[in-house]
């Protein structure tokens, strides 16, 4: 239980990452698009 | 003499109208170009934004999530060095008491990919570049087959037998 949980919170950081990078990466095309 | 000032008159005429015709015809469809480019524009900025708003809901719940985990991960970890204590405060007779370790739910709220799904079945998905569509595709593939999945085997894990057991 205790590792599958470590390894669920570790995916989930991983995912709260990738999601803010993604959501930099459409925020300036959505800024090129609008200009 | 007439005749041949006549003749290059309607050929310069006719010359003048072609041109004009195939000219006009050229400019109507570039203008119809532009109209439907700007239509796609605007379209792309909306399907982003919405991505954008559904990225922001998702990170907003696997921060929750992540939390939340960390919480029980301490209680599962308490427990798991103090037995007795386990013991006392996981059971009720022979019952066990989930929610004295992961609370009243171990998920709640669901990261959502609707927005993304309906993207790609749009016709503006020729809109995205190449490294969008890569980027899009790759973060809603970890929230699928990463977390949720993840999220899946522990609830199989709590909800197993061997768990209910004293």
């Amino acid at each position: 239980m205790a590792v599958a949980l470590n390894e669920i919170i570790s995916q989930e950081q991983f995912l709260g990452t990738k999601m803010k990078e993604a959501l930099e990466k459409i925020s300036t095309s959505n800024q090129k698009l609008t200009e | 003499m007439k005749a041949k000032t006549n003749f290059k008159e309607l050929l310069l005429k006719f010359l003048v109208e072609s041109t004009l015709i195939v000219f006009s015809v050229l400019f109507a469809l570039y203008i119809n170009e532009k109209i439907d480019e700007r239509k796609k524009r605007k379209l792309k900025v909306h399907a982003i934004s919405t991505i954008r708003n559904e990225i922001s809901e998702n990170l907003k719940i696997i921060e929750g999530w992540q939390q939340k985990h960390q919480l029980v991960l301490e209680n599962v970890n308490k427990y798991l060095e103090d037995e007795s204590l386990a013991q006392q405060e996981l059971f009720v007779g022979d019952k066990i008491v989930l929610e004295n370790f992961r609370g009243n739910t171990l998920a709640g709220k669901l990261p959502s990919s609707t927005a993304w799904s309906v993207v790609q079945q749009s016709n503006v998905m020729d809109q995205f570049s190449f490294e969008e569509i890569y980027l899009l595709s790759s973060l809603y593939n970890i929230q699928h087959s990463g977390v949720e999945a993840s999220l899946k085997v522990i609830i199989g894990i709590i909800s197993s037998r061997e768990i209910h057991r004293r």
